[in-house]
């Protein structure tokens, strides 16, 4: 299971670090890219993510109010709130994708979001009788 | 243009309407005949789907539609789909995707102008070059008409050298009769090969009956495109700003259009792609360097009717428009092609 | 109230106050199509009737109306038109001093049957807004709207997601990628639009119904808390994909996260693009 997480550079990349450096347990299934701000992250990025086969998105930032840019994290908040309902409308589990707030001194937090999101896209993916992506369309060539 | 090999004149004769045989099939014998069919061949036809036609492979025969104006595709996409998987790249080794058709195939119920288009098609895809792909779709499909008994008000056929009882292109063409009979016209060998031994040969009254509702239906086409003759001394005019102004640019004209036939070419991850592209769209001509020759919406609407109305006469000595009428009646600000060709001989 | 439209639109471009009108005539099979006019002896060709539909706004951004044409703009709108030019004057996309906006009272549009189209059953901008507009045409309309109860986003909201994805692939197996929904659109107005970008690719411009999935979460993502339901996008498919049940859903997130309705006024932008400190979420 493949799953890719959007880390502020600030709080929650050094809080996953944190998590490392006190030797906490947590699932490898996650892949991290380290982002300036969680404010960084376009939709469209988590978008690709899906469109490539990714089964899951975590984008984890400063807690509002505590951004390193001030304000970087009120925008994804309010950007990622509606993302997860469009793509819950369309079928893309709201499981699939999950938004954090992790300081940098919250190791023990970090290593519990990552559990919580790997069950999470898990059991979407379990009840799932479709993959996220695949090239289905009106087969003119070979018969529907 | 090569030689002429012995039969092909009377195919020819054939496929112009001459020296056609004709047979009458009862409906539900012809049901019978394409429910056989099915077992080994992918059969296509005019299926329903909330609330409009659309040309969609049938999963069994009582998805047919008999009566309809016209669908919103065309046979077109069984020839030249909007997506056509072309190579592979596995493992550093490119596996080209042959022949697209696995199965045989029948097209059920074209309409005349539909059918004509695949001929003008043939010109582009199987002359100078031959696409592979659309040839062996080709081959491998038998295209079954129906005639227009009643054509729309919109259609234009007539003026553009069809006709609501067309035979170009086509295999067979069925026309529907009173007590749920059908005549079905025999056109090609291809359709002969279906019909053999079914049916009975058509009666004289029958033939005559046939004769008189094609009159019928050819006099009731009463919409006239005319192409004007000084069509290229006016690609400088004012005319093309003035009548393009509310095109939004999309593609619906063109991908709805039985002759359209611009693609593009795109990679998907490993797999190159053949699929539809555009001359409305802006972009369609933006080359590599940002310079793009046809930026301005007149531009390219001028271009599609010069495609069209004099590029593709040029070329391929036939026009590009088989009169059906979708793009005016799709068109999202009915924009209606046949005033804009009609006037544009007397413009400043 | 033709006559009227007609009066004003001519007295306008005599008086050289708009160099072209933009608003409804009809083509030679009696279909109501936009129409431009530059001199004032053309404006007998406008018409207006339960059949103009159209949202002329999207004119407004069209660089080739726009760019090479001199002087100010008329424009004919109906309420629903004008939210759209209020959210495109609160984003910058229009000078309002640029064009002369003639709000025209509007009791609904019909379908080629009769029947009124579902937007207009519940609208609440039937009358011209007269702090928008130069002119208003038509007293104050009859119609009483209904309630708007978003039954077609609950009727999605109501399925489990596997539903749903198989609700939305059975339309956008049918997506051509004509991008006619895009276009017509009033507030698609980029030059240079997401999904034509080739460095990077987001979408892959071939219609497979994953591909085409995306490109609508995209536009729907692009338009949340902007589009104001005009209609015209689900007007326009050529296939008849239901889009008004997409961006209703953003429609009714905004609201009822956000406390937010577009074109309500020319100033406030749209929500994505400020914030509250209260924001409501429901993250970890």
């Amino acid at each position: 299971m493949k799953i890719v997480g959007f880390l502020c550079n600030w709080c929650s990349y050094a809080g996953a670090d944190l998590a490392g450096i006190s030797r906490l347990q947590y699932p490898a299934d996650i892949r991290i890219i380290r982002v300036p701000c969680s404010g960084r992250v376009n939709p469209m990025l988590i978008l690709k993510c899906f469109q490539k086969g990714i089964d899951g998105v975590l984008v984890s930032g400063c807690h509002p109010g505590d951004c390193h840019y001030q304000e970087g994290n009120y925008y994804t908040r309010r950007r990622m709130l509606m993302l997860r309902s469009l793509l819950d409308y369309f079928g893309i589990d709201r499981r699939r994708f999950h938004v954090s707030w992790v300081s940098a001194s919250e190791g023990v937090k970090w290593a519990d979001v990552v559990k919580k999101v790997v069950e999470d896209v898990r059991a979407a993916t379990e009840e799932g009788t479709r993959k996220v992506t695949g090239t289905e369309q009106i087969d003119h060539d070979r018969g529907n | 243009m090569g030689v002429l090999k012995p039969g092909s004149f009377f195919s020819l004769l054939k496929e112009n309407g001459l020296l056609m045989e004709s047979l009458v099939l009862q409906k539900n014998e012809f049901t019978k005949i394409l429910k056989r069919a099915m077992n080994d061949h992918e059969v296509i036809g005019p299926r329903e789907e909330d609330g409009r036609v659309y040309f969609r492979p049938l999963e069994c025969m009582d998805e047919l539609i008999w009566e309809f104006d016209n669908t919103v595709n065309n046979i077109k996409d069984f020839f030249f789909p909007p997506r056509q998987e072309l190579y592979e790249l596995k493992e550093e080794t490119i596996v080209t995707f042959e022949n697209a058709c696995a199965k045989k195939r029948i097209i059920l119920f074209a309409r005349p102008c539909d059918a004509r288009a695949l001929k003008i098609l043939d010109k582009l895809f199987l002359e100078d070059y031959e696409d592979r792909l659309y040839k062996a779709a080709r081959d491998n499909t038998t295209v079954m008409g129906l005639s227009c008994q009643a054509p729309d008000q919109r259609c234009f056929c007539l003026s553009l050298g069809g006709s609501p009882f067309g035979t170009e292109g086509l295999d067979v063409l069925i026309t529907a009769f009173q007590n749920d009979r059908l005549i079905i016209s025999l056109i090609t060998e291809k359709g002969e090969d279906i019909f053999k031994g079914k049916g009975n040969k058509a009666k004289q009254e029958e033939l005559q009956s046939f004769e008189r509702v094609k009159k019928k239906a050819e006099e009731s086409v009463k919409r006239e495109i005319r192409i004007p003759e000084n069509l290229p001394d006016q690609f400088n005019s004012e005319y093309w700003r003035d009548v393009s102004r509310a095109c939004i640019s999309c593609g619906v004209c063109t991908y709805l259009c039985p002759t359209c036939h611009c693609f593009d070419i795109v990679d998907e991850e490993n797999l190159r792609i053949r699929c539809w592209d555009t001359c409305s769209f802006n972009n369609f001509t933006r080359m590599a360097s940002g310079e793009n020759p046809r930026k301005n919406k007149f531009e390219r609407y001028r271009q599609r009717i010069y495609h069209k109305f004099s590029y593709y006469k040029i070329n391929f000595d036939d026009f590009a428009c088989v009169g059906c009428g979708r793009c005016s009646s799709y068109c999202p600000v009915k924009m209606d092609i046949v005033e804009i060709v009609n006037n544009a001989g007397s413009s400043r | 109230m033709i006559e009227e439209i007609k009066n004003i639109a001519g007295k306008l471009l005599k008086n050289g106050d708009i160099g072209l009108f933009i608003g409804y005539g009809r083509n030679s099979l009696g279909d109501v199509i936009p129409v431009f006019i530059q001199k004032e002896k053309d404006v007998k060709t406008l018409v207006w009737g339960s059949d103009c539909f159209y949202n002329l706004t999207t004119y407004l951004t069209d660089r080739d109306i726009t760019r090479l044409q001199e002087g100010s703009i008329g424009i004919l709108l109906k309420g629903c038109d004008q939210k759209a030019l209020k959210v495109l004057i609160s984003e910058s996309q229009v000078r309002r001093e640029r064009i002369k906006i003639i709000g025209v009272t509007c009791d609904g549009m019909k379908n080629p049957d009769g029947s009124i189209l579902s937007k207009c059953e519940t609208c609440d901008v039937h009358d011209p807004d007269p702090a928008l507009c130069d002119a208003v045409i038509g007293g104050k309309s009859t119609k009483k709207e209904a309630k708007d109860d978003f039954a077609d986003v609950a009727a999605v909201d109501a399925l489990d997601s596997s539903a749903r994805r198989e609700h939305w692939n059975r339309y956008f197996k049918r997506c051509i990628r004509c991008y006619a929904c895009r276009n017509v659109c009033p507030l698609c107005y980029c030059k240079e639009c997401v999904l034509d970008e080739h460095n990077p690719q987001w979408v892959s411009p071939s219609p497979s119904a994953d591909n085409n999935m995306f490109f609508h979460i995209i536009r729907a993502y692009h338009l949340t808390g902007r589009c104001i339901d005009c209609g015209e996008c689900e007007r326009v498919c050529p296939v008849g994909i239901p889009l008004r049940r997409i961006n209703r859903k953003m429609i009714q997130a905004v609201r009822e996260s956000f406390d937010f309705e577009a074109g309500k006024d020319q100033k406030t932008k749209s929500p994505l693009t400020w914030f509250r400190q209260e924001d409501p979420e429901d993250f970890f």
